[in-house]
């Protein structure tokens, strides 16, 4: 057995973090600064819903609200698998999870890629996995979307579908050199 | 800007081994952990266990692809993944590890080759920071050669 802290290190960094303290419908993070240093963008997110039941969290571009994102997801919950779907959506549903306000101390995990964020010839592609383990139940779901735009992503918005981040929630924004 | 994702610790066995224990894991300066072990059983198929703090609280619900049929389950023990002589690699990510007022939770993603191949989510139900990681396999041993690392994400 040998031990050491010998490994090349990714070129992945750290660009902000958003911690709930208060019950917050959304979280928006402005990426128009980065298109020079990296190429894919993650955001890593543990998180409660501030109501019950589970929640779950809705992706956004560039302030686009309209009917130009698509979505696919496969899950288990437990006791089946089962995939579902939505085109023309007016976000890439359901990237990340909140854990029902009536577990305590428990929360959603969800790690969401966006691949080649900033290029100006692709349409932005996404996938996720996230999943909770609670008392009151459980999910496991693998997501991808994509955002029918060519445009540079300029800013991400990560909003609570039917209810808010509860305090305690963090949604942590990364970059990869590529 | 930092790199935001430090390896803190390597094992690679040189010899058979039935667990591998990550200790004096730091209690700050990172937000997660990512956990990724490649390793081998020496006695077939087997279960691998994960133990946080010496305890065989985990429980996780999975989903599943078992070459051409696919399967969900809640498991309620200590063990997160499954291993074979063939191999088995394993990402395990935890969230908000050093915390100590919430539960400690995360996602896996691990598969066997031609196998299986699985993601699930996981919880511990203790508001205990993490300061030790065991991971061991259900009986016999790991094949010499099988890998662990532990990464710290700062967050």
């Amino acid at each position: 057995m040998s031990a050491g802290n010998e490994l090349p290190q990714y070129d992945y960094e750290l660009i902000s973090t958003a911690l709930i303290t208060s019950n917050t419908a959304s979280i928006t993070f402005d990426v128009s600064s980065l298109a020079t240093t990296y190429k894919h963008l993650q955001v890593r997110i543990l998180a409660k819903s501030s109501t019950t039941p589970n929640d779950s969290v809705d992706l956004t571009f560039n302030t686009d609200t309209g009917t130009n994102y698509s979505y696919h997801a496969i899950y288990g919950n437990g006791g089946s698998m089962g995939s579902e779907y939505a085109t023309n959506a007016p976000s890439c549903y359901s990237v990340a999870q909140l854990a029902t306000s009536s577990d305590a101390n428990q929360f959603g995990t969800s790690i969401v890629d966006i691949l080649d964020a900033f290029s100006t010839a692709k349409y932005k592609t996404i996938r996720s996995l996230k999943g909770s383990q609670q008392s009151s139940g459980s999910l496991i779901q693998l997501v991808s979307g994509n955002w029918r735009n060519t445009a540079a992503i300029t800013s991400l918005k990560l909003t609570a579908r039917s209810s808010n981040f509860a305090p305690g929630s963090r949604l942590s924004l990364y970059g990869l050199k590529g | 800007m930092p790199h935001a994702m430090v390896a803190l610790q390597n094992i690679t066995l040189s010899g058979a081994a039935s667990s591998v224990t990550f200790s004096n894991i730091p209690s700050n300066g990172f937000k997660d952990l990512r956990l990724i072990y490649v390793v081998s059983s020496a006695n077939g198929n087997q279960d691998v266990g994960v133990q946080f703090n010496g305890s065989n609280g985990n429980s996780y619900v999975y989903m599943a692809g078992f070459g051409s049929s696919t399967g969900s389950g809640n498991v309620a023990s200590s063990t997160l993944g499954f291993v074979n002589s063939a191999g088995l690699i394993n990402y395990t990510d935890i969230f908000d590890y050093a915390s100590t007022d919430k539960h400690k939770s995360g996602l896996q993603r691990y598969g066997s080759s031609a196998v299986f191949s699985a993601s699930s989510a996981f919880r511990w139900p203790s508001n205990d920071a993490i300061s030790s990681i065991r991971i061991y396999v259900g009986s016999g041993t790991f094949a010499a050669g099988s890998t662990f690392t532990l990464y710290g994400i700062v967050g």
